[in-house]
């Protein structure tokens, strides 16, 4: 039925990797205190969407939908520019801070 | 989308638009005129609103009842994408009327304003939001669409707000009393404004049209339940403009508050806050009078009633206990605006027992009490003013007294004033009343199905006529007669005080005598209704409002003035000898405890604090959700986000 993935469980595999990435974005998010751990474990949230739009791609039976890739290779761009940014950041609030553990970070505390 | 040709834009430009125009592009110009002297200006300002009263007095010859509009853009472009802008002013007596007394009283006002704002700090401001306060005005009666009434409408409450918050510049409790009344007027206004744009939204999305003609001969192919809301929504914006039941305490709240309009320069309560502004209300109404009248939609008329009876009365008593001088000005403005409501209300009830007659009369003496409310009413704001200017901002009337002898000049006007608010008969607050009462009387006498309703409001409305007269004349004896008390210096008025004073004085006494100019205006209305619904066939027969009481009138005419003559009598021997407060209403528990709740405003404001803390104090519980711990408001957001997809898979 496909000619692309050999069985519609390899779909289901790949959705269940993106959905196991997502959970593991979120543990990091979570339980982590370092603000580059943090930063990685938001650029894992980032990917497994990704990963899972490119998967969907492949579902119609025919062709492969190039516009789910073009949408994929955009925001990982945007995302490699939001990592930068989010680095500046990061790098500023440790010249004010002087560590990079974001329980210090308390000054918007309601 | 249409192209312009040369040829077309040389008719964009359209005379008849100077009479907003002229005081809105005067503002902008005034600014400039004040860098180079601040008596040019003034000088200027009120050259401008001058030319505007000119130039409506001249449309008010022009006026007639056959759709005579001006469309903004030439009729060569008025399809396409233009057609949603479709902006036109329409030259009928309603608007124009209501223009002559907005500009009119504005040039009288701003002649005022000459000496009592002689030593101000911020003229120029002042100057800027007067002027722009009379086009917008002007812009709103005249408009003939909902995007010139709409933008008017906005601009009278933003002049609103600056003018309120005038003295901001002031020292400490002044400064911050003017700054919260401002806020509080632009945001109380500011529910009515949203109801109404909700309300003249659903009329451009059902009817495809911003043109008002448009939408009366679209209104009744609406369902009945669409034309309830419309007409529900476009009250509770005339209620937020009008100052009416929930909504009475950015106009006038009790004295252990006191952020209210009254903050504002006295000659803008006079303006703003009594003659014109707050009757955008009365005018809205009395606009799309025409289509609610002959939508049948009993509904509304029942909800508009219950509203004004409230109002009314609460006001009144209100109003009767006050101290401030302005406070019981602004109380005796909100309930004479729920009288021109009760008019505008007995004439939708009259139309629904197909009374077309009454309900004729009735709209009349809305629109007269609108007239005759605006000058006596200006003229008891100027006198006050007056006072309050001789007397070094002093604004207790309890602190006065004995002031006939010295303030003779202010006195005598005020006297004429007070008598025109009470309804005493040969001024023109009688005429307006009794016209207004009669109709309900007339109503009662059909014996249709709304006679109990009449009734009640008739009632009501003489209850009310008798407390207005307890209360003026309660004002003008603790202000004028009595005793004088030892330390209070005076300083005369100017000569431009006076001179308007007078003028305004002779409009009183000589505007009750014009209805027959009014009527000879609202002569050939139905055509109005025959745009609205073509099978409507009654020709109202001419008019006279009586000026002097006729066998039919003869009975509500002798119940209001027993009413009134109880009122002012009653206030007449418990004040006159000097009394600042009446012994036997301080002894007795009850007494006491309901002239507390009157003064309270019946606790109205004290309500909306109370419900303004506990908005407050919810959110500042809720920021206790920002723990400034990251971890955790990663955790929490990603929970919220599960939540709210899980509600959305589920339904």
């Amino acid at each position: 039925m496909n000619s692309y993935l050999r069985s519609i469980t390899d779909f289901e595999i790949i959705l269940a990797l993106s959905f196991i990435m997502l959970l593991i974005g979120m543990y990091g998010l979570c339980t982590k205190r370092s603000a580059i751990k943090i930063i990685m474990a938001l650029e894992i949230l980032v990917a497994a969407p990704n990963l899972a739009f490119i998967a969907f791609g492949f579902t119609q039976s025919t062709t492969v939908d190039p516009q789910t890739q073009t949408f994929v290779i955009i925001s990982l761009s945007v995302g490699a520019a939001v990592i930068g940014l989010a680095l500046a950041f990061i790098r500023n609030l440790w010249k004010h801070f002087g560590t990079t553990n974001v329980d210090a970070y308390t000054t918007l505390k309601g | 989308m249409q192209i312009f040709t040369i040829n077309q834009l040389e008719f964009i430009f359209k005379p008849w638009f100077l009479v907003f125009l002229i005081p809105i592009v005067g503002a902008l110009i005034s600014v400039i005129i004040g860098r180079v002297h601040y008596k040019l200006q003034t000088a200027f300002s009120i050259s401008t609103i001058g030319l505007s009263t000119i130039f409506s007095l001249f449309l008010l010859t022009q006026a007639t009842w056959e759709e005579y509009i001006i469309h903004f853009f030439p009729s060569g472009c008025t399809n396409g994408v233009i057609s949603y802008f479709d902006t036109s002013i329409v030259i009928d007596p309603l608007g124009i009327f209501m223009a002559v007394i907005a500009s009119g009283l504005g040039f009288l006002i701003a002649i005022f304003s000459i000496d009592y704002m002689k030593n101000d700090e911020a003229l120029t401001r002042y100057w800027f939001f007067l002027q722009l306060f009379v086009g917008g005005m002007v812009l709103l009666v005249v408009a003939g669409d909902l995007i010139f009434l709409y933008t008017g409408w906005k601009i009278v409450g933003v002049c609103s707000y600056f003018l309120i918050g005038h003295y901001f510049h002031k020292s400490e409790p002044q400064r911050s009393l003017a700054i919260k009344s401002g806020i509080k007027a632009f945001l109380m206004t500011l529910v009515g404004d949203i109801a109404l744009l909700g309300g003249l939204g659903i009329l451009w999305l059902e009817l495809g049209t911003v043109n008002i003609f448009q939408i009366m001969s679209g209104f009744l192919t609406l369902t009945q339940s669409l034309q309830v809301l419309v007409a529900l929504l476009i009250f509770v914006g005339a209620v937020g403009k009008s100052a009416q039941f929930p909504l009475i305490t950015w106009l006038s709240s009790p004295e252990s508050i006191d952020i209210d309009a009254m903050q504002g320069p006295t000659t803008v309560s006079a303006l703003i806050h009594a003659a014109t502004m707050v009757k955008a209300g009365v005018y809205l109404m009395s606009r799309f009078f025409f289509v609610f009248a002959i939508a049948n939609i009993e509904t509304f008329y029942l909800v508009m009633a219950f509203i004004v009876a409230i109002t009314a009365i609460l006001t009144a008593s209100s109003a009767l206990v006050s101290n401030d001088i302005k406070r019981v000005l602004a109380y005796s403005t909100v309930s004479q605006l729920s009288y021109m409501f009760l008019a505008i209300c007995i004439a939708g009830l009259s139309f629904l027992d197909l009374d077309y007659d009454v309900g004729y009369h009735a709209f009349l003496g809305a629109q007269f009490h609108i007239l005759s409310h605006a000058i006596f009413k200006a003229l008891l704001f100027l006198s006050a003013g007056a006072i309050i200017f001789s007397l070094h901002h002093e604004r207790n009337i309890k602190k006065m007294g004995g002031l006939f002898q010295e303030l003779r000049i202010i006195a005598i006007p005020m006297l004429i004033g007070i008598f025109a608010l009470s309804g005493i008969p040969p001024f023109n607050g009688y005429f307006s009343k009794e016209s207004v009462l009669g109709a309900a009387w007339e109503l009662f006498l059909t014996r249709g199905t709304m006679a109990p309703l009449a009734l009640l409001l008739f009632m009501l409305g003489i209850v009310t006529a008798g407390l207005t007269a307890a209360y003026s004349i309660r004002l003008y004896i603790l202000v004028f007669m009595g005793e004088k008390p030892q330390k209070l210096e005076i300083r005369k008025p100017g000569i431009f005080m006076t001179s308007v004073l007078v003028i305004l004085a002779s409009l009183t006494l000589v505007s009750g005598f014009l209805a027959r100019i009014i009527t000879s205006l609202f002569d050939q209305m139905q055509t109005y209704f025959y745009i609205g619904d073509s099978s409507f066939s009654h020709i109202f027969s001419h008019y006279e409002l009586v000026l002097f009481p006729s066998i039919h009138t003869i009975v509500p005419t002798l119940l209001t003035l027993t009413c009134i003559t109880i009122g002012a009598l009653c206030s007449y021997f418990l004040y006159r000898n000097g009394a600042k407060e009446i012994l036997f209403i301080r002894k007795n528990v009850f007494l006491r405890t309901l002239q507390t709740i009157a003064k309270e405003g019946f606790y109205i404001d004290h309500f909306f604090q109370w419900c303004q803390n506990g908005i407050m104090n919810i959110f500042w519980s809720l920021r206790k959700l920002q723990s400034g711990n990251l971890n955790y408001n990663f955790a929490l957001i990603g929970f919220v986000s599960v939540v709210i997809i899980m509600i959305f898979l589920i339904f």
